[in-house]
């Protein structure tokens, strides 16, 4: 089964190109188009969140590794930030009628994955999720 | 009015919405977007389309032709309910 693990410095512009390396590379490119624009927004918003509030936009460095288990994508997504905040089981999104500029991220994966795990190890956070080739969302 | 990039992402939401902000500036009082070419939007990028929205004299920004991976979005976060969403550009503009 392929894997495939893809190092990214954390800086939106080179999220942005490890997504592109990841969409074509060999776990996610066999998948079809629309379960593979699934998985690549889970990524690309946990990814731009290490970018963003882990290194504060300050730096750094991330991991993502990707693997193929029955029928589901999963990937373990691993950086050296600040500890990460808990992404809670039920998050609601913002009120549309307000016309928030923000905040839809951590309700978009939650309602994609279809189980998430994070810890903090050895100065790490570590989260790894799953994502089904058939989601319906 | 079309987006030309095929990523309305993080890395470039700041320069959608800046180059949003000059494009609309005296702009007839209906805009539409057209984000055909859009092929994968993130919550920075649907950030950026509601910012762009409130450029628009009466927020009357409606968009037009989402592919499926950027309908998704609007669909999950709801937002598909505060836009005027049209499939596609001709549909758009005969209003």
């Amino acid at each position: 089964m392929p894997r495939e693990r893809v190092r990214f410095r954390a800086d939106l512009h080179a999220v942005r190109d490890a997504l592109i390396q990841l969409e074509r590379g060999a776990v996610l490119g066999p998948l079809t188009g629309e379960s593979r624009s699934v998985i690549l927004l889970v990524l690309a918003e946990v990814m731009n969140n290490i970018a963003e509030h882990a290194y504060r936009g300050e730096g750094g460095e991330g991991s993502v590794c990707l693997w193929r288990k029955d029928g589901a994508v999963m990937a373990r997504i691993v950086d050296r930030g600040l500890p990460a905040p808990a992404i809670p089981a039920a998050t609601d999104t913002p009120n549309p009628a307000d016309l928030p500029e923000g905040g839809f991220g951590m309700p978009l994966i939650r309602v994609l994955v279809r189980e998430l795990a994070q810890s903090r190890r050895c100065g790490c956070n570590v989260m790894q999720l799953c994502v089904d080739d058939d989601n319906a969302a | 009015m079309r987006a030309e990039e095929p990523r309305l992402d993080a890395a470039g939401a700041l320069a959608f919405k800046d180059h949003l902000r000059e494009a609309v500036r005296d702009a007839p009082p209906r805009v539409v977007l057209d984000l055909g070419a859009v092929d994968f939007l993130d919550s920075s990028g649907l950030g950026a389309v509601v910012a762009a929205r409130k450029f628009v004299a009466n927020g009357a920004l409606e968009l037009a032709a989402l592919t499926p991976a950027v309908a998704r979005v609007f669909r999950l976060t709801r937002m598909d309910s505060v836009f005027t969403i049209y499939p596609d550009v001709p549909q758009a503009i005969a209003g």
